[in-house]
């Protein structure tokens, strides 16, 4: 992971620092003088989690770790403004150093129901994964993220953050059914797989500006269903080469309730340009989990198809998962997930694996 | 106008003896109140449980709506929660603050310790929507009619010994 310390950590610090006061503060509104609507402080969370890991693979012994620790701050500026920071640490996987990221800094200027804008870095809205969860792992019911929505840094093979301005709404003249996201922003830089993930915010290497429409149908009366899509565009500057067009379909089916969880997205990832062939990769999942009280289980197929002649990440390769798990939440903010994976990589087929994370926001 | 000693219920002026007896037969009906001057008269459920929800964050005439909660730890908060969105308290919870993480909404709802903090905060905020028990209602803030129907008629749907079905 790219690590910009000093930068990083002063805001976590900040954020920390900020807190106390200003939440006492809110608390002093709300008890004494609630006959305003001045700005509401901030709002700050964290989220939090411990981990395991064993798998039949004898070179990787089970292993006790930390997961990400995300701090999230909110406020409101204005009645109609409000900013939000999402500021992520953990331990690096190659030593015992804890890297942090800037993950997410937005500011957002709520003019109606319809027109949204806002300004930063933040989670593209390819699809519905990447900005339904972010980095709170405690909101995801199975260990970890679909391989497709992976973040930059774990290898992952979108743009999954970005800088630039958002645009989000209701449709006008459809009620609330339909939906739209217009995202445009510097784009990623496929440089490096492994530790890019803050390369857009230094700047657009080419000055072509990545660009995401997104739309989402909620059939009225059919509860919590959605139903959607986006399109992702850029042109991506590749050294020795001709640009890359990188354009990024993607379709889905949510419907989240407390109890029932059924989601399944399809990717599909097209590399053209440069008077190279066209290649196409296709990705999605499936998952489905139903809570009996405070417990809930899970199934998750997940599967990246990777041609070994696709640009930038190739050396990802292939994936297929099964995942079966049992989630339990004995108390409000905290849960435990374990899980048995069955996996298919590159260089090893069947990889039987079971993972167990212990997830907590306070 | 409201005219003193009465109570604008739904924008009709009863007076506080008409009030008060139906009061005494529906006094475990939740109202729904917002500033006098909003324009709104009407909500149905499933609006109500959009604003309390923040899918709809503005009034139609475009004022930014501020939603309010009781605080923690209070039973009627539990109530409200589960008449008007058909959820339970945690779930609500994980709702709002999963919006938040989202950067949908900002830090949420506004928590009002008591009844009467509830009156003084949407009497002062245009865009305020609160809620308080029936039998604590008085001239400085106008009542909603839910599903076309005030909180004093037997049909109303915010009634805290109704009980409503999951949403799941």
């Amino acid at each position: 992971m790219r690590s910009r310390p000093a930068i990083s950590l002063a805001l976590a610090f900040a954020l920390v620092w900020l807190s106390p006061s200003r939440l006492a503060a809110q608390a002093h509104d709300e008890q004494h003088d609630a006959a305003s609507d001045q700005p509401s402080g901030v709002m700050l969370r964290a989220f939090g989690a411990v981990e395991w890991a064993g798998s039949q693979q004898k070179e990787t012994p089970n292993s006790f770790g930390l997961g990400q620790f995300a701090l999230f701050a909110t406020s409101n500026l204005h009645e109609r403004v409000s900013v939000l920071a999402e500021v992520v640490m953990e331990a690096s996987s190659s030593d015992t150093r804890v890297v942090t990221d800037l993950e997410r800094l937005q500011i957002t200027f709520r003019f109606s129901d319809f027109l949204n804008l806002s300004a930063g870095r933040y989670h593209t809205g390819i699809g519905y994964y990447n900005a339904a969860f972010h980095h709170g792992a405690y909101f995801e019911i199975p260990i970890g993220r679909p391989r497709v929505f992976a973040f930059e840094d774990e290898g992952g093979v979108l743009p999954v953050h970005d800088v630039g301005v958002t645009a989000r709404g209701i449709v006008p003249g459809t009620g609330a059914t339909l939906r739209y996201v217009a995202e445009v922003g510097n784009g990623r830089d496929f440089a490096t797989i492994d530790d890019s993930e803050a390369e857009e915010a230094h700047g657009d290497p080419n000055g072509a500006k990545s660009t995401n429409l997104g739309l989402s149908f909620r059939p009225a009366g059919s509860g919590n269903l959605e139903l959607g899509g986006s399109y992702y565009r850029d042109t991506v500057p590749r050294s020795g080469s001709p640009a890359v067009d990188l354009h990024i379909g993607a379709a889905y089916a949510v419907y989240r309730t407390p109890a029932v969880e059924l989601m399944a997205e399809w990717l599909r990832l097209q590399y053209s340009g440069g008077g190279a062939p066209t290649l196409v990769n296709n990705a999605g999942y499936a998952q489905a989990s139903r809570a009996w009280g405070k417990w809930r289980p899970y199934y998750r197929f997940d599967r990246l198809g990777m041609d070994t002649a696709t640009p930038f990440i190739a050396p990802v390769g292939s994936y297929q998962s099964n995942i079966v798990g049992l989630r339990v939440d004995p108390m409000q903010w905290v849960g435990l997930k374990t899980q048995y994976e069955h996996t298919d990589e590159p260089s090893q087929r069947g990889i039987d694996a079971i993972r167990a994370q212990l997830v907590f926001v306070f | 106008m409201i005219l003193a000693g009465a109570t604008a219920l739904g924008g009709l002026c009863l007076s506080s003896q008409q009030v008060r007896a139906q009061q005494t037969a529906t006094a475990d009906a939740l109202a729904i109140i917002v500033h006098r001057s909003n324009p709104v008269d009407e909500l149905s459920s499933a609006q109500l449980k959009r604003i309390y929800m923040f899918d709809m964050q503005n009034w139609p005439h475009g004022r930014k709506i501020t939603v309010m909660v009781r605080e923690k730890g209070q039973p009627e908060r539990t109530e409200a929660i589960r008449l008007i969105c058909g959820i339970a308290e945690a779930e609500y919870e994980r709702h709002v603050l999963l919006q938040t993480f989202r950067g949908s909404l900002g830090p949420g709802p506004r928590a009002i310790q008591s009844v009467s903090a509830m009156l003084r905060f949407v009497f002062n905020v245009p865009g305020a929507i609160g809620y308080i028990p029936v039998d604590q209602i008085d001239g400085s803030v106008k009542v909603l009619r839910i599903d076309g129907l005030l909180p004093t008629e037997p049909a109303y749907p915010l009634r805290r010994s109704q009980r409503v079905g999951r949403d799941d």
